[in-house]
């Protein structure tokens, strides 16, 4: 991964946290939560490409599956 | 961006035609919208499907259709990087363009729908008439022997190939977000109709320029045909390089469409987490997006399957679970159902656009009958289907006017 990437993206998260924080305090729970959420979900895949840390292929393996399928049903 | 190539490769030299099929079955979403528009007034399709299907059952079919609208952004937003990393800026990292583009959406995220409507006002007149006079800058490329043995592909391979359309058309479904937008739902009936049918004779010149002037062998191994076929307009020495004109248009609407099914999600998502302050979410959805564009679909052929076979799915499952939707919602309130009313001048022009789509689709049927024994056959049924999918169009022009008409009384 290209390094201006890797400070572009870790500089963003840091101001979208930091921005927001007070905002989402006032919101409910379930908001709260998936706020972190969000931002959890996205350190996660970004760690995941920086450090190269291999994710179970969840989606390629269900992609390849519902694309293999349609194309035997095509000509 | 992709999806010529596969309809080519299924339906060869008929291609043109295949996209007449799905619209039909969309047909009947635009009317279902139009009913529920009607029927529960200033409310959007997040808010419908709560009343209809209780709390916890709207919840369940909202997350689906949330999903299906993220997978949309980041299909459209990988197949567009990868576009422009491949074709115009080949130095530059997917991950710079994508951050790029992801900025623009983000953007106009942060404003309304009205403000997406006055963009699109801008560029939409100028992308209708590149693409109409697109037969025209490309005629010295343009050979009709290309195109010959008009409809001899076979219906099934035209079915097929429908079905392939479908999970492109179907992303119509996310005009379900801003049904409350428009105060009349006689409105959103033609406009919907409107915007389905326009598009249809759109890609039916788009598809049918790349057949003529490229020939379908071409047309099916190239990864993007519209690119290599706007490649081939060279009007005179002078103006060499009308391709990148076309595309300083043709970026800004795609991108314009990304925005919109963003926009759609934001209102489900804050729909869904009962806020009315959507912009909190903005940038970590932002965020969210770059990183799953660039991990979910890694490689060009994952983005491929994506967009051209497993989208296919995810249409058909999201439009079966909006009809069994609206007929849960019809078998409840029944009688708001029974209120929904078009203007006499527009029903008028709906049934004579309902006419001349069925008009367009007999001569289908009977060329594919004939054209095998006639040559001749097939090609005035070809030119039947054509000047037919260009009258329904400016019918279906007329069911907009009667619709503003109607509303202003």
């Amino acid at each position: 991964m290209e390094p201006i990437f890797t400070i572009v993206y870790g500089l963003t998260m840091i101001i979208s946290i930091s921005i927001n924080w007070k905002r989402i305090k006032k919101e409910s729970r379930m908001a709260r939560w998936f706020f972190i959420g969000l931002h959890g979900v996205s350190i996660i895949f970004f760690a995941s490409l920086l450090w190269k840390i291999p994710l179970p292929p969840l989606f390629q393996s269900y992609n390849n599956t519902m694309s293999t399928m349609i194309r035997n049903l095509l000509p | 961006m992709v999806l010529p190539r596969e309809i080519i490769r299924i339906s060869d030299k008929d291609a043109w035609i295949s996209n007449l099929i799905p619209a039909m079955v969309l047909l009947l979403t635009c009317y279902l919208y139009y009913r529920l528009a009607a029927a529960y007034p200033g409310k959007h399709l997040f808010e419908i499907s709560v009343l209809a299907l209780g709390r916890v059952g709207g919840r369940v079919f909202n997350s689906i259709i949330l999903l299906h609208f993220g997978l949309l952004i980041i299909r459209d937003l990988n197949l567009m990087s990868k576009f422009i990393n491949i074709t115009l800026l080949t130095e530059t990292p997917v991950s710079a363009i994508l951050f790029a583009m992801v900025g623009v959406v983000l953007y106009f995220g942060r404003l309304g729908v009205e403000d997406h409507a006055r963009v699109n006002e801008i560029i939409y007149p100028i992308f209708l008439v590149l693409i109409l006079a697109l037969p025209f800058m490309l005629s010295s490329e343009i050979s009709f022997q290309r195109m010959e043995p008009f409809m001899t592909e076979g219906l099934g391979n035209l079915l097929a190939s429908g079905m392939v359309n479908y999970g492109w058309l179907g992303d119509i479904i996310v005009m379900g977000a801003f049904l409350h937008t428009l105060s009349q739902a006689s409105q959103i009936h033609a406009v919907l109709r409107n915007g389905l049918l326009t598009s249809i004779l759109l890609l039916t010149l788009v598809q049918g320029c790349i057949i003529l002037a490229l020939g379908s062998n071409l047309g099916e191994i190239m990864v993007f045909p519209v690119y290599t076929l706007t490649q081939q307009i060279s009007l005179t020495e002078f103006l060499d390089r009308v391709e990148l004109i076309v595309y300083a248009v043709w970026l800004p609407i795609t991108i314009l469409k990304v925005i919109i099914v963003y926009g759609a999600f934001q209102i489900g998502f804050s729909h869904m987490l009962r806020t009315k302050k959507k912009q909190v979410y903005n940038l970590p959805l932002g965020l969210l997006m770059v990183i799953l564009s660039l991990v979910m679909m890694d490689t060009m052929a994952e983005a491929f399957h994506f967009s051209l076979y497993t989208s296919i799915v995810h249409t058909v499952v999201t439009q079966a679970l909006l009809y069994v939707m609206v007929a849960i919602a019809w078998i409840r309130h029944k009688s708001r159902f029974d209120s929904a009313r078009l203007s006499e001048v527009q029903r008028r022009w709906t049934i004579r656009t309902n006419i001349l789509i069925f008009c367009s689709f007999a001569p289908v049927i009977a060329g594919y009958m004939m054209a095998h024994d006639f040559i001749l056959a097939g090609m005035v049924a070809s030119a039947l289907h054509f000047g037919f999918k260009i009258l329904f169009v400016l019918s279906s022009r007329k069911e907009v006017h009667a619709a503003r008409e109607a509303s202003r009384q």
